[in-house]
């Protein structure tokens, strides 16, 4: 049962992020909310408008936007404690979260949905198929999907975030090139604590059937498709 | 996700007007409580969240074992087909399962339907308590095992006899 202030941050969900709650669902995302609001509260914020931009940014960036090595921005201007408040700091760096969106995900959208076609056209298909990679080749993927992004973020901060989450995705199953691959560009586009994050409670337990090489990809793909599928 | 269509510009407004007030105010179950204890105020974050910690998730996403057998179970299907099952219902070996409150994704993930379908956009309300009445044996839940490559772990009856019209209603078409 939500009490009212999630009730409200739910009423917000499903008036200014339609995407997210056709795809998540009335009952998921209320799962959704109460997570946000216990982790704005662990991250120490109290206000009812630091809830709602904590919740909105996770919504936008993943639930682990504020670790996630996608970002490093974001978490450097939450933790900042030379500037103002936390809750001071929170707001600037919503700020910042919504001019870097429009700059990746254009002003209505249109890169974030090329790139969830393209994904589903071109890269899904090349990774399931995939024998050998390296970071040049996943590189080049990340670009083809989402060439707005990777341009913004550069190729060592794609490493970054590989290298902070192949290790889980092979301690999950995915232990071929093209899975750790498709894992990677998961993260890519959703945010890196992926596995954890209530928004994809697909991805946990699609991880947790104790598939292994190519029939956990072929699995994890499976449901990666339907997620772009619902998203388009 | 990445915002996709929400209006960033008109969200983040909004967003930002909120006020300073602490998060939380109490559910009602939780607020009925408090009349009966004035001296513990608020609620909110700002209080320690007590209230608030024991209403969340255990475990976000984990599927909610649903109560079997109850007096409707729902059909998850795609738009094109809810006109032809409207006017024929449902064949025998039809699939039902006890949550309504499943979204496209997580009904084809939770109930393992096959991929090459498409999403089942469309839901649909099997009247259990009118079988019954009319002499149907309604079927036991089980738990949906991995298949098609989705992992399933959702509840699911399956009907061995045709479902007449009658017993159905749209949801979401």
């Amino acid at each position: 049962m939500l009490n009212v202030f999630e009730r409200g941050l739910r009423a917000h969900s499903a008036k200014h992020f339609p995407t997210h709650w056709r795809v998540i669902g009335a009952a998921q995302m209320d799962q959704v909310v109460q997570f946000a609001i216990r982790r704005a509260r662990e991250a120490g914020y109290r206000s009812e408008r630091d809830g709602y931009l904590f919740h909105s940014l996770m919504l936008r960036f993943g639930s682990y936007f504020d670790s996630d090595p996608q970002y490093p921005w974001l978490g450097k201007a939450l933790l900042d404690d030379t500037i103002g408040s936390p809750s001071e700091r929170l707001g600037s760096a919503y700020d910042a979260a919504i001019k870097y969106l429009d700059k990746v995900a254009g002003p209505q959208g249109q890169h974030i949905g090329a790139a969830v076609h393209r994904l589903r056209g071109t890269v899904l298909h090349e990774l399931r198929t995939a024998r050998q990679a390296d970071f040049q080749y996943l590189l080049n993927l990340a670009h083809i999907t989402w060439p707005q992004k990777l341009a913004l973020m550069g190729a060592q901060t794609l490493r970054s975030l590989a290298q902070s989450v192949i290790p889980l995705a092979r301690a999950s199953g995915l232990t071929t090139f093209g899975g750790a691959s498709l894992y990677t560009i998961a993260c890519f586009m959703f945010g890196h604590g992926l596995q954890r994050d209530p928004q994809f409670p697909w991805v946990r337990q699609t991880l947790s059937q104790g598939l292994c090489g190519d029939q956990a990809m072929k699995a994890f793909a499976q449901s990666f498709e339907a997620q772009l599928a619902a998203l388009d | 996700m990445p915002l996709t269509s929400s209006d960033s510009t008109k969200e983040a407004e909004v967003s930002k007007s909120q006020t300073d007030r602490t998060m939380g105010g109490a559910c009602e179950e939780c607020a009925a409580k408090k009349k009966a204890q004035p001296l513990i105020a608020g609620g909110g974050i700002a209080n320690g969240g007590q209230n608030q910690l024991a209403h969340s998730a255990d475990a976000p996403g984990e599927p909610k074992i649903p109560s079997q057998q109850g007096d409707e179970a729902f059909h998850y299907s795609r738009r094109t087909v809810v006109s032809s099952i409207e006017k024929q219902g449902l064949r025998p070996g039809s699939y039902a399962t006890p949550a309504g409150d499943l979204s496209p994704l997580q009904a084809q993930i939770d109930l393992a339907l096959p991929p090459n379908r498409g999403l089942p956009d469309a839901v649909l309300r099997v009247d259990l308590a009118g079988l019954r009445k009319a002499g149907y044996e309604v079927p036991s839940v089980t738990q949906v095992r991995r298949a098609f490559n989705m992992p399933g772990g959702g509840y699911e009856m399956q009907f061995p006899y045709p479902i007449p019209p009658e017993f159905i209603t749209v949801i979401r078409r």
